[in-house]
């Protein structure tokens, strides 16, 4: 956020502290932009923290069957990025948003990777109070940890570049949520989700790259369960997964840019 | 009133030679469902402000995102300094769709300090910029305020501000004027003045006939997605004939349509005098230099009518507009000609 926002003074007239701090914040690009905005409805944040611990509290506290478990809180992280970064975008394409950025002279990677990854930051801090739980109520060592944190950044960058194809397909904000659910739904079937983990063959590899497939892995680690995964495994993989969807985020930069 | 306005402080980006900023030939834009916008050809000139105008529907802003690059022609080509390469084009280009587009939660001056950054390396030339070009545009004081407080006129200032911070050396406006009162439109085409001065080119996309008197060079006529004629302002206003135009409103609003057909038929009948249209209690006429207005005024009150008011005017862009396509746009658009209207 530091590179993203510069902070200076400005002498307008005094207002009220929250919005004087505020109004100091000017950003460069567009994660110091999305970031500025998530800071200024710092109340909806709240809200986005609160629901996914609603969620989550029952099947953790409740002792729920890790398997269980860990399927619904990577449907969950899945859901969150994948939603998250559709709605956005499709919104901004309605209210002209997106045509004015397309038109900045500024590499696409770099605008869209900025509302991306703005994007993603905040769903991280939405589902960290989660993991936090989750890591805790498990005992999970410190590389399962680990291995959890990467695994849910991994699992909402790839929620958030399906959210950039639904953009590029939608043709509003309606169609979204049917598009995600339409994408989403061979990911985390062949990542093991619904049906285990194969323990061998095309499945167990499918399963192996798919960030989705790790993430749901690092959830049953973390709980005390039997991971399809070792932690180090989950590190690994969710690393490079990391790498390869924000290369795929800015090969769609331009379409989604340009798409009208 | 220190940037906008100011054109010996604008650091215009120029051309070495007076070549057109932007070149438009034949080119076509179609859209689902059969229409399509073209084929146009039209160039806009170092330092001019160009007017696009036209009915809705005319294709204006379809080749004001063109011209901007927000949209490809699906034949035809834009250039812009001889250059092809809309990306090359971007660098010195600014555009404002007619819809204002920023977050409610940012500030005027945040949001125009984003925009401008997107183009200005420098950041504190970028918050000079801003500072400049919000007090310019009449937003100093609101400048640390939420957009979402502002009204929908300094929205559109603020709309403006963004598009015009970086000094592009080409700008584009979608209806600049719309929801600005009148010390807006004062203020933008001081701005949009001030940048012809300085050799910067503009292209406004506007219904306003006043607006687009007071500051446009040149003027295209659009209609249904063809470019009917593009000339000086003063070469338009000249040929249209030297009549004097009347606008009559008659009638309550109980008795208004009644009234308003008695009183067209009885102005139709008087010499000199040409119904252009009746509806809504309005009566507009062309009067001849020599028929006498108050003929005019005693027909109307005479069956009475109640008259609620009279404006006479003279001729401006909306009579050139109709006299091109016809008061209900009836006439056919003109074969596409090589060459075309530039």
């Amino acid at each position: 956020m530091n590179a993203a926002v510069a902070i200076r003074r400005t002498a307008g007239p005094a207002a009220a502290p929250r919005q004087a701090v505020l109004a100091r914040l000017m950003p460069r690009g567009t994660l110091g932009r999305e970031l500025l905005v998530v800071y200024a409805r710092r109340r909806s944040l709240a809200l986005k923290v609160g629901i996914p611990l609603v969620l989550a509290l029952p099947l953790i506290v409740g002792g729920a069957p890790t398997f269980w478990a860990g399927m619904l809180l990577t449907v969950l992280t899945a859901m969150v990025g994948a939603v998250g970064t559709a709605v956005t975008l499709a919104r901004a394409r309605q209210s002209g948003l997106l045509v004015r950025l397309a038109l900045v002279p500024r590499p696409g990677w770099r605008v869209v990777g900025g509302v991306v990854g703005a994007g993603a930051l905040v769903d991280l801090i939405q589902l960290l109070p989660v993991v936090l739980l989750v890591a805790i109520a498990g005992g999970a060592t410190p590389l399962e940890w680990a291995g959890l944190v990467v695994a849910v950044l991994a699992g909402l960058l790839t929620g958030s570049l399906l959210g950039c194809v639904v953009a590029c397909l939608a043709g509003g904000v309606g169609e979204v949520l049917l598009d995600v659910c339409v994408l989403l739904a061979p990911l985390l079937f062949f990542g093991g989700l619904f049906t285990g983990v194969p323990r061998q063959g095309w499945g167990w590899t499918v399963a192996m790259i798919d960030p989705f497939g790790q993430l749901g892995s690092a959830f049953i680690g973390a709980l005390g369960g039997t991971p399809a995964f070792s932690p180090a495994t989950v590190l690994l993989v969710s690393a490079a997964a990391i790498v390869v969807v924000l290369a795929g985020v800015g090969l769609l930069s331009r379409p989604l840019l340009e798409r009208r | 009133m220190t940037g906008l306005l100011a054109p010996e402080r604008v650091p215009a980006i120029r051309s070495a030679a007076p070549a057109p900023s932007v070149v438009v030939t034949g080119a076509v834009r179609r859209y689902p469902g059969g229409r399509s916008v073209g084929p146009i050809d039209i160039e806009v000139r170092a330092g001019e402000i160009l007017a696009l105008m036209g009915s809705n529907g005319a294709g204006k802003s379809t080749l004001l995102r063109l011209i901007a690059s927000a949209d490809r022609p699906d034949s035809g080509r834009v250039t812009w300094w001889g250059d092809p390469l809309p990306r090359r084009a971007r660098r010195r280009m600014g555009y404002a769709a007619d819809e204002p587009v920023e977050e409610t939660s940012l500030s005027p001056r945040q949001s125009t300090y984003f925009w401008c950054r997107q183009w200005v390396a420098d950041a504190g030339l970028a918050r000079r910029l801003t500072a400049e070009t919000l007090a310019d545009l009449g937003l100093g004081d609101r400048a640390d305020e939420p957009v979402g407080t502002l009204s929908y006129g300094l929205r559109r200032r603020l709309a403006l501000a963004q598009a015009l911070a970086h000094r592009p050396a080409l700008s584009l406006f979608d209806e600049p004027s719309a929801g600005l009162d009148p010390d807006g439109v004062a203020v933008i085409t001081a701005a949009l003045r001030a940048r012809a001065l300085a050799g910067q080119s503009s292209v406004v996309a506007s219904n306003d006939p006043e607006f687009v008197a007071g500051v446009a060079d040149r003027v295209a006529m659009l209609h249904q997605g063809r470019c009917l004629r593009v000339a000086p302002l003063e070469e338009l206003l000249a040929e249209v004939p030297r009549r004097r135009i009347v606008e009559l409103r008659v009638g309550d609003e109980g008795a208004q349509a009644a009234l308003t057909v008695a009183v067209a038929e009885r102005v139709a009948s008087l010499p000199g005098i040409r119904l252009v249209s009746a509806a809504g209690g309005l009566v507009i006429a062309e009067l001849e230099e020599d028929a006498a207005l108050s003929d005019l005024v005693a027909a109307a009150d005479a069956i009475g009518s109640g008259v609620r008011s009279l404006e006479v005017r003279r001729p401006d862009l909306r009579e050139c507009f109709h006299a091109l396509v016809g008061r209900d746009g009836e006439a056919e658009p003109p074969a596409p000609a090589s060459g075309g209207a530039r």
